[in-house]
């Protein structure tokens, strides 16, 4: 069987979580013990940071040469530096995918400067990570309350890049359908839920577009990875080596 | 692989809380099969029916006659697979007084159920429960009730988990459960940390990490219990959220099974007081 990458992690602190582990070399360790190889890691910090360098620039510097780390640098097209910061980010070792946190840093997934992220992901051949949900609507903290960007606006933002690789962190189940209608956006398992989470997953998304993602450390790990447990007679042959690790290779352009 | 993280637990994890999709006639024979198989991949052996989902999802509010449709589709599960199901009857403390302890005796002194379903047709504070409560404690059965604290809209009369407590302090010996850990989360703990009857299942929402460590810190591990709500949740997901958790062997076996063994008297056939078995 082969390792386990894990598309969707986070470093940093996150305040609704405030016991989880936020050192990555702690994470990796974790991670690691659990069976994962690989993890795109993204800082939580950059959520609420007023400028998401401050969260990407000491946390790219922390997994520097770490090839068990892919960084993802968080970008808010909202601010006038985006296209130089995201720029400086991809020229750094280990940085090889962008993130949008679109509900928190609150702009519509249909502004142009959120096309402009999806041009120069196309042009330097790295994803976009958009992250749909970060908690369960429910769960949220009264003083923070944010809505889901519509499944329907990433994959509209897709259709019209159809040259750049998107990955849906975050998504729900119920998002799954819409979100497949473009076929250069990815669905990450973090959120995928149900009976028999892969297969419904699977079947919405083809067995090509789904990639495992744990949104550690905001979720049990264990709980994420025995989504692929399943017994034989309930999955295709060879689907839990491609959402294992074929898959996210894909769509890092490996 | 969860199988291999079970060690002695294999097989025999309780699942507290489950439901099933399908119409309100006999249980397909194949659906409950299907229903242990893929359980039984994850190591749970005994799975509480909390009703079907199909005929809860009708109406928040449900008429007796749902209420018995539901309860007699559980029986139809008992029956088909003893092995495996072990039923709770789902009541509405809105229906007739009359047509519930009807139901009750039905369900549960002559029809072998092991417990009640509450959901969200009234609150734990509404006076209509105590009734209920008062038989449930007669019985020596455990009382679920689906908990939970959002911060958006409401489902119906859903009631929080310091709404449980207070019932829990009007009903002392009362075996109390609150659904869903995930939904209630460390406010819940904290409102139910004091009232040393009421247990909590690990279920709702996402495995969201340090929970269940959180939990049995509070609560002790002799208060929590699993439960996945399948199908809503994957069995896998929600056996792996307590094979995540950094407690101690002993502590993560009450958990999975030893808690529910004790709540529902697994192994004490018969001691059930006020039944005719």
């Amino acid at each position: 069987m082969t390792g386990l990458v894990d598309t969707s992690v986070f470093c940093g602190c996150w305040p609704f979580r405030p016991t989880a582990l936020r050192d990555p070399v702690e994470l990796k360790a974790r991670l690691e013990s659990a069976g994962a190889c690989r993890a795109w890691v993204a800082s939580a910090e950059a959520v609420f940071a007023p400028d998401p360098m401050q969260a990407n620039e000491p946390m790219l510097e922390q997994i520097a040469g770490d090839d068990f780390f892919v960084g993802v640098a968080a970008v808010n097209p909202v601010l006038a530096t985006w296209r130089s910061d995201a720029e400086a980010c991809l020229a750094r070792s280990g940085c090889r995918a962008l993130k949008l946190f679109p509900s928190y840093h609150a702009y519509d997934l249909a502004g142009p400067a959120v096309d402009g992220v999806a041009e120069l992901a196309g042009s330097a051949g790295v994803p976009v990570c958009v992250q749909i949900l970060m908690l369960d609507p429910r769960s949220q903290h009264p003083a923070s309350l944010v809505e889901a960007p519509p499944p329907a606006a990433l994959t509209e933002l897709a259709l019209r890049h159809p040259g750049t690789r998107f990955l849906a962190c975050g998504g729900l189940t119920a998002h799954l359908e819409k979100l497949s209608e473009a076929k250069n956006v990815w669905a990450e398992m973090s959120h995928i839920d149900g009976d028999q989470a892969l297969r419904r997953g699977v079947e919405a998304m083809g067995p090509e577009r789904i990639v495992f993602g744990s949104h550690s450390p905001y979720h049990y790990f264990e709980a994420m990875a025995a989504k692929l447990d399943v017994a034989p007679e309930d999955v295709e042959p060879g689907v839990v080596e491609k959402v294992r690790s074929i898959n996210a290779a894909e769509l890092l352009g490996d | 692989m969860i199988r291999d993280l079970l060690g002695a637990d294999l097989g025999r994890v309780v699942d507290f809380n489950t439901h099933i999709y399908g119409e309100l006639s006999d249980p397909d024979p194949a659906d409950l099969d299907r229903m242990a198989r893929l359980a039984g991949h994850y190591g749970i052996g005994k799975l509480v029916m909390l009703g079907n989902a199909t005929g809860l999802l009708k109406d928040h509010n449900p008429p007796p006659e749902l209420i018995a449709d539901i309860n007699s589709y559980t029986l139809g599960a008992m029956a088909a697979r003893p092995d495996v199901f072990i039923g709770f009857a789902y009541l509405n403390p809105a229906n007739p007084p009359g047509f519930t302890t009807e139901e009750i005796d039905r369900c549960i002194v002559r029809g072998g159920m092991r417990g009640i379903k509450l959901w969200i047709s009234v609150k734990a504070t509404d006076e209509r429960v105590e009734p209920i409560m008062e038989r449930a404690v007669e019985l020596d059965i455990p009382v679920v009730y689906h908990t939970w604290y959002t911060a958006i809209d409401t489902r119906g009369e859903q009631s929080t988990p310091a709404e449980m407590a207070e019932l829990g302090r009007r009903f002392p010996r009362a075996k109390l459960v609150l659904c869903h850990l995930g939904g209630g989360r460390e406010r819940g703990v904290l409102d139910i940390a004091g009232v040393p009857s009421l247990c909590y299942d690990t279920s709702g929402s996402q495995p969201e990490s340090d929970l269940v460590e959180f939990a049995v810190k509070r609560l002790g591990a002799e208060r929590v219990i699993f439960g996945s709500d399948w199908p809503i949740r994957d069995f896998g997901a929600q056996v792996g959220r307590i094979l995540g958790a950094r407690i101690t062997p002993h502590e993560r076996s009450l958990i999975l099974r030893g808690n529910a063994e004790r709540l529902i008297g697994l192994d004490g056939e018969g001691e059930r007081k006020g039944g005719d078995k």
